[in-house]
């Protein structure tokens, strides 16, 4: 039986596949089976192995590379990469098979799951009133969106993985129908839009939203997990809102109002957790590691590239290619290693490109052109990056922490973990911050802070990890909580950017994705070698009467001879490693001092 | 003893074995079996239900609340079948209790009215809210979850009286409760002259609202709470459907736990579109019971689930917990074992006291930590403001006394004033982890003294007056005068903070950072060890993880109040006795160096930090041991910290002969209101004394608030005679 059916068919008429194989099985008579299991066939698993390989999947059409949901027809297997935004609707109870009657008496069960609707195609609609003995079960229902922050690059290599070509051939940077790129100032846009739109964390950016429901009872699924959903496509409900909104009105509380949403949702039959680089050039093939030898080349030729950004600042380009190493790898009892907020300072006096900002008040994308070259580098390489220009306008009205009043909206730091920003402080003027604005930064400096983000719910907050690459640009030391501070000195007025070829950028790419993810190892006597050093530091500080290294800068210098050491492609620390960073902090350090 | 009598009727009871072949299916019987329930359960004398019928309906309270853990004790296959069935049985019940009350307020001359059975169930039979699945549709259910908002109350219409719009004819049509509405009958069915049904056309009824009944109906939205919440998982809401007596209880915020049927409506009642929709349900609660949670005692309050409980008492129960407690504050912070040892007691706090006159004792320690920078004061507050249930992180730079208090603000578009509770007022019932306290303004720290001692924060600004509740523990860290601890000077040389603040902590700790090979070693070996991801040797006991920790503190905050054993208040007041002794006698060497004087404050202090230590193993008493404990600790921390040292090469008596010689000096020649500098006066008495004694008078003087300090002590103001 398992193989009547092509690939073709089963994206075609999913739902088609997934009721023969149910009706199969339940109407030969083995009554039993059916009373006992409620599914007889493991319809996900059938579906597993015609889509076993990565070729295979990538058939399946995206919801990612359309413009326009009804592209796409409704009741397809199509895939959704996306993360997860809320995971507070609970679940839905459905009608997972029914029996009819018909005519002649007989008795026949129905399959009805992976669907939002009963169909009754060629029943007559008597026999509809008939329907008897109906199962019931139940759903999870997640709020998904696009995965925020996706940078071009990334979005190109998935979407020519795909196998699947869109009917109408649109820019995919034109925005979904549904989830138009909406002015939310605009009083005529309707409420279901501004709704969508209040859920996805950058406001004003067109993405791609669905309400995902999952048939397994899974607790493995988290708030801002990436996720691939394969499932079937039901278009959103056109008329949908009338009658829930009455009755929300009656009663003056929304009751469950995930219907009323004017967007897609997807049966999902099965999921995929991503890789968490979110790189799409690294799948499960890869060879995850970078040779000392490639390491070392691909390293000055990234620092060399960061650099052209930073008016050829090498020292900072190398601090910024270690930030982009970092990664949380151990939370212990409040302590967060592998934290490195880097705080770029010093930076040359605002110039900003566009003066009309006035219309852009709202937009978080940087203004400032130094802020606009950095943010191209980082864009660039990573596959999660955003802008957070730092204005009192942006403070004070985008929220950045997601809140709920009835339904939870998205802030701008609920993000997938792996996503940086580019914090530019030097756009920032004296002023008032509002109650948001408050609010606004004291999440951004617990992120800063501890990695958590609070998600503030009427009575209660409830806080989440995350693991957010943060960098700052500032004119002096920053206000926000830092780790590391480096005055730039800028080496020449250049302001191109180098031109790097598509396969060396994919090769930094390839480089900062695998390495971040490498364990790494301080080795005993090297650790003795470390301790014996620090003793002496004091000793020779307290002599002099210099200032004494702290046990912060210790734990400075450790968390930079892990970044030092991944980036030459070694997976333990060494004397020269070692050695090298403290050089590296004391040039550092030299710069910090003559600034003052 | 509670059992079902009822021996004296000389009725028959089936034990039930085979509840299928016994005719008690009928309605009446069930109705008879509710009936005989209310007549006959007692607990120990007292016919309780008879009673609670009675005196609800003097009171014109048309309810009974049921404990359904009497029905259990009745007769446990009924009330399963109740708990299988409610919707079924509960008008049953209902009608039972009115033909009851009919029977038995028989001399009441009044029209009985329908009672409504309320539910009341036990806390084990909890389910959380994201464990309801389709398998309890249609059964009695209870959960809990905050209230997050509710609606005005409406009216349902329990019955609707509808006429036929051709022929007049009436009919009654019942409506169930919940969110089902009633479907008018399509075709009018009145057959008045017995020749079978006549045409009155299609859809000819409407409804007559004024022969309606009606009840109150309201619509809550809970959240899940808290305390059962998965980690890294959202709230979850769900709609609850309230009538009668238990509309406009529960207000947005309150805890609630709900007996109710788990119930499902159909949220597309659109007929028009056919075909579509009726695969799908929205779940709701039928509310049949409504109980708040225990009364709140500032934020944060938690409940325990039992499996909870026992691991907490085990916890406690472990030997050297206090030691593997302490051990698992901060474990990257090497060494600091009296700052860990503190902290643990801010965390549990001692016991709050009312006295009879109503004077309120704070039980809320408080902490300061004064010392050079780099040595991880921070992460101190950092680490507490992450394990106490409630605590709020502020810097004293930047922190106006408005931030920390209280503030009247105007809103925006409404131009409504409201209060906004500064970061104290937030952390009400916690910890408030104040960093750079020495960067504060001094009248900023003033105001936060009403806050310290008396737990409250008044307001008078805008026409407001109010005083709200601080009751908060505040972990304060500060740098020396200067940025260093400097060892030449006395301790209260360094701190620039006036007496009365300083005096309102309970423990001041002194963190300097000096060069010590051993320990600088020491540290190496343990920030290379948190690095390499190996248990630090020192923390080997077992440490305790940040959620645990959490719980533990808030089980202990809630559950335990210690009180002071004989034993214990033999030896506090003992030790009292004998600091006053010695600071009377230093006061006579030295002219009262101490930077705080030894009073009752400090008593208190004592007896809080004991109560704390005894909390901290949950134990009821504070015994000998925790009073020697927390001894210990003042004397380690306070103590120390205010101890003078001596001015190096001088006697005490001449340095004080000395010092009194200056002061009177001073006095003569700076009047009252006018400035002088610091530096210039040292320099004037420079060939006569030593610049330490000069610069002793002037402290000594200002703390008498003779002198005032300006400008980070660079100028002295003259502002009391003596």
């Amino acid at each position: 039986m398992a193989s009547t059916f092509s690939r073709f068919e089963c994206i075609e008429k999913p739902l088609d596949i997934a009721k023969y194989l149910f009706e199969l099985e339940s109407n030969s008579g083995n009554q039993m089976a059916v009373d006992q299991a409620d599914e007889p066939v493991d319809i996900p698993a059938y579906f597993k192995t015609i889509f076993a390989s990565e070729e295979s999947v990538n058939q399946i059409p995206s919801l990612n590379d359309v413009s326009n949901v009804y592209d796409i027809p409704q009741n397809t297997l199509i895939r959704f990469r996306s993360m997860i935004q809320n995971t507070g609707f609970g679940h839905e109870v459905f009608v997972s098979s029914y029996e009819i009657i018909n005519r002649d008496g007989v008795k026949q069960r129905k399959f009805h799951k992976y669907s939002d609707e009963i169909i009754f195609k060629d029943e007559n609609l008597n026999d509809m009133l008939e329907c008897i003995n109906n199962k019931f079960s139940e759903r999870q229902l997640f709020y998904c969106t696009s995965v925020p922050g996706e940078t071009s690059w990334a979005k190109q290599v998935y979407r020519q993985q795909n196998r699947f070509q869109s009917s109408s051939e649109t820019d995919i940077e034109d925005i979904v129908i549904s989830t138009a790129n909406i002015n939310l100032n605009n009083e005529k846009v309707n409420i279901d839009l501004k709704e969508v739109a209040s859920k996805y964390p950058f406001p004003k950016e067109s993405h791609m939203a669905a309400i995902v429901k999952i048939y397994e009872k899974d607790d493995s699924l988290k708030v801002t997990d990436v996720v691939e959903f394969i499932g079937v496509l039901n278009h959103p409900r056109k008329e949908a809102k009338n009658t829930n909104e009455l009755q929300c009105k009656e009663f003056n509380v929304s009751c469950e109002n995930t219907a009323s949403y004017c967007i897609p949702s997807v049966h999902v039959i099965f999921y995929r957790k991503l890789h968490p680089t979110g790189n799409p050039l690294i799948s499960s093939t890869t060879n995850l590691l970078v040779s000392p030898n490639d390491a070392m080349h691909i390293r000055s030729a990234l620092i060399h590239y960061i650099a052209s950004a930073f008016g050829g600042d090498d020292l900072v380009a190398e601090f910024v290619l270690l930030q982009l190493l970092s990664r949380i790898h151990l939370r212990q009892n409040g302590l967060t290693l592998g934290k490195f907020v880097l705080n770029i300072s010093n930076l040359p006096c605002n110039n900003i490109v566009n003066e009309n900002t006035q219309s852009h008040h709202l937009c978080l994308e940087h203004n400032n052109s130094f802020a606009k070259r950095v943010a191209s580098i980082l864009a660039s390489l990573l596959p999660k990056y955003h802008d957070l220009p730092l204005t009192l306008s942006t403070l004070n009205e985008i929220f950045y922490f997601p809140h709920s009043n009835n339904d939870l909206d998205s802030g701008v730091l609920q993000v997938s973990q792996g996503t940086w920003f580019l914090v530019d402080e030097t756009v920032l003027k004296e002023g008032k911050l509002g109650d948001i604005g408050v609010r606004n930064l004291k999440a951004l400096n617990d992120i800063m802070d501890h990695q958590k983000l609070n998600y503030m719910f009427p009575f209660n907050n409830y806080e989440f990890n995350t693991d957010i690459g943060i960098i700052i640009l500032s004119n002096a030391k920053t206000f926000l909580s830092y780790d590391c501070n480096i005055p730039l000195i800028q080496k020449s007025e250049n302001t191109t950017i180098l031109d790097v070829s598509e396969d060396m950028l994919n090769q930094f790419r390839n480089y900062i994705s695998i390495l971040r993810y490498i364990d790494f190892n301080i080795p005993e006597d090297i650790s003795d070698y470390i301790q014996a050093d620090y003793v002496a530091q004091r000793q020779n500080a307290s002599r002099n009467g210099t200032p004494l290294m702290t046990q912060q800068d210790l734990m400075l210098l450790l968390n930079l001879s892990r970044f030092v050491g991944l980036s030459f492609g070694s997976l333990k620390l060494t004397k020269e490693l070692w050695d090298y960073t403290k050089k590296l902090d004391e040039a550092r350090r030299h710069r910090i001092n003559q600034k003052a | 003893m509670t059992a079902p009598v009822g021996w004296d009727k000389g009725q028959t009871y089936h034990a039930g074995l085979h509840p299928t072949r016994i005719e008690k299916d009928s309605r009446t019987s069930l109705e008879l079996k509710f009936l005989n329930f209310l007549d006959q359960y007692r607990v120990e004398e007292l016919f309780v239900y008879r009673e609670k019928i009675k005196r609800n309906f003097e009171a014109r309270n048309y309810y009974v609340d049921v404990h359904i853990e009497h029905l259990d004790l009745y007769d446990r296959q009924f009330s399963d079948r109740l708990k299988e069935t409610p919707a079924d049985l509960l008008p049953l019940f209902e009608s039972a209790v009115q033909k009851f009350a009919r029977k038995l307020l028989q001399d009441v001359e009044a029209e009985i009215p329908s009672f409504q059975v309320v539910l009341r169930a036990p806390q084990k039979a909890n389910i959380l809210m994201r464990e309801l699945n389709a398998n309890h549709i249609s059964k009695l259910i209870r959960i809990t979850g905050i209230v997050i908002s509710a609606t005005n109350l409406t009216s349902k219409a329990t019955h609707v009286q509808i006429m036929c719009k051709t022929c007049r004819h009436f009919k009654m049509l019942p409506v169930a409760s919940g969110f089902t509405g009633v479907q008018l009958p399509r075709t009018c069915d009145s057959d008045p002259s017995g020749v079978g049904p006549k045409d009155c056309g299609l859809d000819p009824f409407v409804i007559i609202h004024d022969r309606c009944t009606y009840v109150d109906q309201q619509v809550l939205k809970i959240q899940e709470s808290p305390d059962f919440l998965p980690v890294g998982d959202l709230p979850r809401h769900i709609t609850v459907y309230l009538d009668r007596y238990l509309t406009d209880k529960a207000v947005p915020g309150r805890r609630v736990n709900i007996v109710g049927i788990y119930d499902v409506f159909n949220n597309n009642n659109s007929n028009k579109k056919k075909n579509q929709g009726i695969g799908t349900r929205i779940p709701y609660i039928r509310a049949l019971g409504l109980e708040f949670d225990m009364v709140q005692d500032g934020q944060g309050t938690a409940t325990f689930t039992h499996t909870e409980e026992e691991e907490i008492i085990a916890m406690s129960r472990r030997p050297n917990f206090y030691k593997t407690f302490m051990s698992s504050i901060a474990p990257s912070i090497y060494g600091n074992h009296d700052i860990k040892d503190a902290i643990t007691c801010l965390l549990f706090g001692g016991s709050k006291k009312i006295l009879a006159d109503g004077m309120k004792l704070r039980g809320d320690i408080n902490i300061l930590l004064l010392g050079d920078p780099g040595t991880a004061k921070s992460q101190f507050l950092k680490f507490v403001q992450q394990v106490a249930p409630v605590a709020v992180y502020t810097s004293g730079k930047g922190s106006s006394a408005a931030g920390l208090t209280a503030a009247v603000v105007r809103d925006g578009p409404s131009r409504e004033f409201r209060l906004e509770g500064g970061a104290m007022v937030l952390a009400d019932g916690g910890v408030i982890c104040i960093d750079e306290f020495d960067k504060m303004r001094e009248e900023d720290r003033v105001a936060i003294h009403e806050a310290m001692e008396q737990q409250t924060i008044s307001i008078a600004k805008a026409g407001i007056t109010t005083i709200l509740n601080s009751r908060t523990s505040i972990l304060a860290a500060a740098n020396p005068i200067k940025g260093r601890y400097d060892d030449t000077k006395a301790p209260n040389e360094n701190i620039d903070f006036q007496a009365t603040i300083l005096s309102r902590f309970d423990m001041i700790f002194i963190v300097k950072d000096g060069h010590d090979e051993m320990r600088d070693k020491d540290i190496a070996r343990h920030v290379m060890m948190v690095h390499m991801n190996r248990a630090a040797p020192e923390s080997s006991a077992g440490e305790i993880d940040i959620a645990k920790m959490k719980k533990y503190i808030s089980y202990a905050r809630t559950r335990c109040a210690p009180r002071i054993s004989p034993e214990a208040s033999e030896k506090l007041s003992n030790y009292f006795v004998k600091i006053r002794a010695e600071a009377s006698r230093a006061d006579q060497n030295k002219h009262g160096h101490s930077s705080i004087p030894i009073t009752i404050r400090q008593l208190e202090a004592i007896v809080r930090i004991s109560e704390s230590i005894a909390k901290v193993t949950l134990s009821p008493r504070v015994a000998g041991q925790h009073v020697d404990h927390a001894i210990r600790l003042f004397k380690n921390s306070t103590m120390s910290a205010l101890s003078s040292t001596d001015i190096p090469g001088m006697h005490h008596s001449e340095a004080r002969r000395q010092i009194e010689i200056v002061e009177e000096e001073i006095k003569r020649r700076i009047a009252i209101g006018s400035r002088a500098s610091t530096q210039r006066i040292i320099k004037e008495f420079e060939r006569q004394f030593k610049p330490e004694v000069v610069q002793r008078a002037i402290d000594i003087l200002a703390r008498r608030e003779v002198l005032q300090y300006r400008n980070q002590r660079k100028v002295i103001l003259r502002i009391g005679a003596n």
